[in-house]
């Protein structure tokens, strides 16, 4: 039986944020667009441990790019959600839609 | 085809203690971005908070082996005491009569130096730290060039504890002033080597250890 990919708190931030960039997302574009729509900074070291746990599940795949003198001659990799880390987002939005629902705290809108 | 590297140290740092997997990547996303027009604050603070995710996933992915890692450490500082110390003690007769006095000469700060502040054992022991901290870290290096942090840490314990006796000890008044090379100095000196320069020297003979490699393997340090 497959293992259940359960999505963290930071997973779950992660892969929305490396879906919001697109295809030739990197580590401090992800970074950076999570700092942009949540207002805190994450280290990139964060995000890269965050993007290993995702490939071991399954989540995200990988590729990487051509070393440039700009990076030092370093590669960049390049991350993509695969269909298992979208169909596990399209699972936890059911699931904290339906948490969300039945919270009488938050009816009314949240602010 | 590498270009100039942006702050030496931190990126030093950074090469060796970033999370091993993707490592390469990593440190070259930081190093786009400051030739992009990003600060040296930013740089080091992503250094910091990068080095520090990665040593904490380290250690929680793999507890037994960080307290193996400290097993390991502290067992051989207590060896290394239990062995050397009855030969320092020999050693430190020996210099200090036949020696010592050739040696010093008509300088006192050259004798206070060796007698109350043991300057060649201080040496000495800062040897012993480094090994210490190379062996830890080059049995480990695989999983966890972390530890090497953490291992340096726990060297802060029973400093803290001599600071503490150090301070109960000063409070005392035994010793009354603080003229050159009296014994207070002498406490102080070596408190504050158990609390700075030992664990320093665990933490570079342990990076000595540690290679700068591209970490582009399975993330082992994850799970």
């Amino acid at each position: 039986m497959a293992q259940q990919a359960f999505l963290g708190g930071i997973e779950l931030l992660v892969l929305l944020a490396l879906m919001r960039v697109g295809d030739e997302a990197y580590g401090v574009q992800i970074s950076d667009e999570i700092e942009a729509i949540h207002g805190r900074s994450v280290p990139v070291g964060s995000v890269y441990i965050t993007l290993a746990r995702l490939e071991r599940k399954g989540l995200v795949s990988s590729r990487l790019g051509e070393p440039t003198a700009e990076r030092g001659g370093r590669a960049k990799t390049y991350f993509r959600p695969t269909a298992k880390g979208l169909r596990e987002v399209r699972l936890a939005r059911r699931t904290l839609m339906r948490l969300w629902d039945g919270v009488p705290q938050l009816e009314g809108g949240v602010v | 085809m590498r270009g100039p590297e942006p702050l030496r140290l931190s990126t030093w740092l950074l090469e060796r203690l970033a999370p091993r997997h993707r490592r390469e990547s990593l440190v070259g996303d930081l190093h786009e971005q400051m030739s992009r027009g990003r600060s040296a604050w930013w740089y080091r603070r992503q250094v910091f908070g990068t080095i520090l995710a990665g040593l904490t996933a380290d250690v929680a992915a793999h507890k037994l082996l960080a307290v193996r890692a400290l097993t390991i450490g502290w067992s051989a500082m207590y060896l290394v005491n239990l062995s050397a110390t009855p030969f320092i003690e020999e050693a430190r007769r020996a210099l200090f009569r036949q020696w010592g006095p050739a040696l010093w000469g008509e300088s006192e700060i050259v004798r206070q130096l060796w007698v109350y502040y043991g300057l060649p054992f201080v040496l000495l022991t800062c040897v012993v730290f480094m090994a210490v901290g190379w062996m830890v870290a080059t049995l480990h290096r695989r999983h966890l060039p972390g530890i090497v942090i953490v291992f340096a840490a726990t060297l802060l314990i029973p400093a803290t504890f001599q600071a503490m006796e150090t301070r109960r000890l000063l409070g005392t008044e035994l010793w009354p002033g603080w003229a050159w090379g009296s014994f207070r100095w002498a406490l102080l000196f070596h408190t504050s080597l158990s609390i700075t320069v030992y664990p320093l020297c665990a933490l570079i003979g342990g990076l000595w250890s540690l290679r700068a490699d591209d970490g582009n393997e399975l993330p082992e340090t994850i799970s």
